[in-house]
């Protein structure tokens, strides 16, 4: 299938009629369309789907409302009319395919689907197809299911890492959505019908049995596990439908907090700092309240470093005392000893002679030179009172105040600094995030986390149901086969029936296993081609599939990589995509919205000279940071037949330029 | 010579210690300082800083008892080794000049500093 054409009226932001034209080229067969964030790419490719199948698709696959679908600048001009025209080809016949919406003339605001008039028309080579069989040529060509692998939004890629982890709800709705693309429920369903049947068999043979005398036991039996059997069912359903409930509250909120994100990020962003303030905020107190506590007996340590010069110098003055006091001490025992000499010592001590005056005359010059000496005397109580002072000013001892206080105010000179940093970006991001309800968001996610465990709840509650229900199915299958081999009932209609029955859903659930099996195969060898050919990192050996259709890289050692990048988990979930394309043999083109968002340069390379292979025709929704509109487009400038622009004319009005 | 049993503040002094304590006590949840603690501060940043504070011109409020406010007589060795009293002046009345003129130097700095003291300025080596 090719699209010619789309021709677009009052479709969300694309105001009035706009045609866009699809490349037709064999090789340049890429059509780019650049638009920034909120400026309608997203509402481009649900143009394209709503146009096939009157869906447009919100995030988690939410249906959006048609009164949503209509450009609001129309309607607030009084224009509630909104079509889409795609013109293709498909297996050589050219398709024209018209669906509108009116709002009913007599509702005045519409608000729900029903206050709208849908049409439809499909002509095939000019000839127009009658209703009711326009849905089944649309599904010939591209069916519905099979849409979500040509019409993907990027963005959502992610999703396919569910795919990995066991008993995850939202891996086994992607699992469901892949199983329809490749035709198991076909078998499911036969099965499903087959094991009906099969318990009514079963019923109709307990019946039987329960007229006979030896087999009354086990009919008793098999009643018993049939009356289970209807409560574990009612269980499950009941079960099912809780899950579904939750599982729709869980989607609504997460749409909301996806749409709200980036205010959610600031609102944490601003709950961090807000925490880092009052952090700060105690520090300084703390240090304050510090420096109060030294303040109390700083002027002690002031007292301490001011008289420290003092006390050095009355300490000089006092050893000088004490040096005179030595001196002078020394100079009294050498005069004292000569004034003996003189005095007492007429005769020599050794030989008892008398000493001349001749000799003594000398000692007393000595003596009188000495007692003419200054510092004989010293002056003892400047001494005392020296001590005294000293001691006095040693005492006053302190515990450093003063250089704890100085420590603390530069912390808290440090820490004004970093407040001040925090309080900037709190305003900046208060300022930014003014007029939306932070605390709606912080409510809403509250409630998701609590629905998020009701949900893993009753979906443990489920799998015990199921565990049970699948425990009862083999006991009765096994009271069924006791029935039946008893002597004198072989050959019995109803043992018969529940024979051959249980033989057909065997059969029917081995086929599922089997053509599980070989589509598993098919997906995860196309998915290793295409990984090969998109992956940077050569010692990467393939793709290895799980029961879900997850897949995992494999090393050179063909062993499983368990952390991959976030660039390698789109890589692999683009070679999922194409395995499946490949596996489903439709051939459709291939619309991505914002594909390249997670890959560094590389990866990106790869990717764009491999997507004109893909598919005949690939449609490229991407931002300017996605793909440079020049630099990136040079590796597969050969491969684009059309580049578009979409213009902001409004707030909520776009219009597509070809370029 | 005689020392004074008490001593204090001029009224003018006195509330310029009131209006920097209420400020500073309005900062912090711990007991708060006190009268005395920057009285003896400005007093030990006077003989620091080696201040010759002139007589007072007004008569002081005697709040303080001496015996209280200088149990160790720390002021009294620090203010009488300074040299800096008149003679036969008592060294209490040193003290009080001394704090008069170290509570207004507090209070100048206080407020040229947006009501805030400034503590590193005051205490720097």
């Amino acid at each position: 299938m090719k699209i010619h054409k789309l021709i677009i009226n009052n479709f969300m932001p694309y105001k009035g009629k706009q045609e866009i034209e699809f490349p037709q080229h064999e090789t340049q067969n890429v059509m780019l369309l650049f638009g920034d964030n909120m400026r309608g790419k997203t509402s481009f490719l649900n143009a394209i789907r709503w146009g096939f199948y009157g869906v447009a698709l919100a995030r988690h696959l939410r249906e959006i409302p048609r009164s949503h679908l209509i450009n609001s600048e129309a309607t607030d001009e009084g224009d509630w009319a909104m079509s889409i025209s795609i013109l293709f080809e498909h297996e050589g016949r050219n398709y024209e395919l018209n669906r509108s919406i009116e709002k009913r003339d007599n509702v005045t605001q519409p608000k729900n689907n029903s206050d709208f008039l849908e049409a439809i028309g499909l002509r095939i080579n000019g000839t127009p197809v009658i209703g009711d069989s326009i849905n089944n040529e649309i599904n010939q060509v591209m069916p519905k299911e099979v849409s979500r692998f040509f019409l993907f939004d990027g963005e959502l890629l992610q999703e396919y890492e569910n795919l990995l982890i066991e008993e995850s709800d939202q891996g086994k709705k992607i699992k469901e959505h892949i199983e329809s693309v490749l035709g198991v429920p076909a078998l499911i369903h036969a099965r499903d019908e087959l094991q009906v049947l099969l318990k009514d068999a079963r019923s109709m043979q307990r019946r039987d049995a329960q007229k006979n005398d030896e087999l009354r036991k086990y009919a008793q039996d098999q009643k018993g596990h049939e009356v289970k059997l209807k409560s574990l069912e009612d269980d499950i359903g009941e079960l099912d439908r809780q899950r579904l409930g939750l599982q729709e509250k869980v989607d609504e909120i997460d749409d909301f907090l996806k749409n709200t994100e980036a205010v959610q990020n600031k609102k944490i962003e601003l709950t961090r700092l807000a925490t880092e303030k009052k952090g700060f905020e105690f520090n300084i107190k703390k240090s304050n309240n510090t420096i109060h506590v030294l303040l109390k007996t700083a002027w002690k340590n002031v007292l301490e470093s001011s008289v420290q010069s003092i006390t050095q110098t009355l300490k000089k003055e006092r050893k000088g005392y004490q040096k005179s006091m030595e001196e002078a001490s020394a100079l009294q025992g050498e005069i004292t000893n000569l004034r003996k000499s003189i005095d007492e010592n007429k005769e020599c001590n050794t030989c008892g002679q008398e000493i001349p005056e001749s000799k003594r005359q000398p000692l007393r010059e000595k003596l009188e030179l000495l007692e003419k000496q200054p510092g004989r005397s010293v002056d003892y109580s400047r001494l005392t009172e020296l001590n005294k002072n000293i001691d006095n000013l040693e005492g006053i001892r302190a515990e450093g105040e003063v250089n704890r206080i100085i420590t603390n105010l530069e912390e808290i000179t440090k820490i004004k600094v970093k407040l001040m940093s925090v309080e900037n970006q709190c305003d900046d991001i208060e300022e930014e995030i003014k007029g939306f309800d932070t605390d709606e968001i912080m409510r809403k996610r509250e409630k998701r986390e609590r629905y998020g465990g009701q949900l893993a709840k009753t979906s443990l509650d489920m799998k015990d149901r199921e565990d049970k229900k699948e425990e009862n199915l083999k006991k009765q299958q096994k009271i069924s086969q006791l029935m039946a081999k008893h002597k004198g009932s072989e050959g019995t209609l109803s043992n018969l029936r529940v024979e051959r029955l249980q033989q057909l859903e065997t059969v029917f659930s081995e086929g599922i296993n089997q053509l599980r099996l070989k589509l598993k195969g098919d997906v995860e060898s196309y998915a290793t081609s295409a990984f090969k050919k998109l992956t940077t990192e050569k010692t990467y050996t393939g793709l290895s599939i799980n029961q879900n259709y997850g897949l995992s890289i494999l090393d050179e050692n063909k062993k499983v990589i368990d952390e991959r990048s976030a660039g390698a988990e789109q890589i692999v979930a683009l070679s999922l995509i194409d395995g499946l394309n490949k596996t489903s043999g439709t051939k459709a083109p291939i619309v991505m919205d914002t594909p390249l968002g997670r890959l560094d340069p590389k990866h990106r390379k790869n990717i764009l000279q491999y997507l004109p292979d893909m598919s005949e025709q690939v449609v490229l929704l991407v931002h300017e940071g996605e793909i440079h509109a020049k630099r990136d487009t040079e590796v597969f400038a050969s491969r684009i037949g059309a580049r578009y622009d979409i213009k902001r004319i409004s707030a909520t009005q776009s219009r597509i330029e070809r370029v | 010579m005689e020392e004074p049993q008490r001593i204090g503040l001029t009224k003018e002094a006195n509330d310029y210690l009131d209006e920097i304590l209420d400020s500073l006590n309005s900062e912090v949840e711990e007991k708060g300082l006190i009268k005395f603690d920057l009285y003896r501060l400005a007093v030990a940043l006077g003989v620091k800083n080696g201040n010759k504070p002139s007589s007072l011109s007004n008569n002081t409020d005697n709040a303080f008892r001496v015996s209280e406010l200088d149990t160790d007589k720390a002021l009294f060795f620090a203010v009488k080794a300074t040299n800096i009293q008149d003679n036969e002046e008592p060294i209490y009345r040193v003290v009080e000049r001394l704090a008069e003129q170290g509570v207004r130097d507090f209070y100048k700095a206080y407020k040229s500093h947006s009501e805030r003291m400034p503590w590193d300025k005051l205490l720097a080596e």
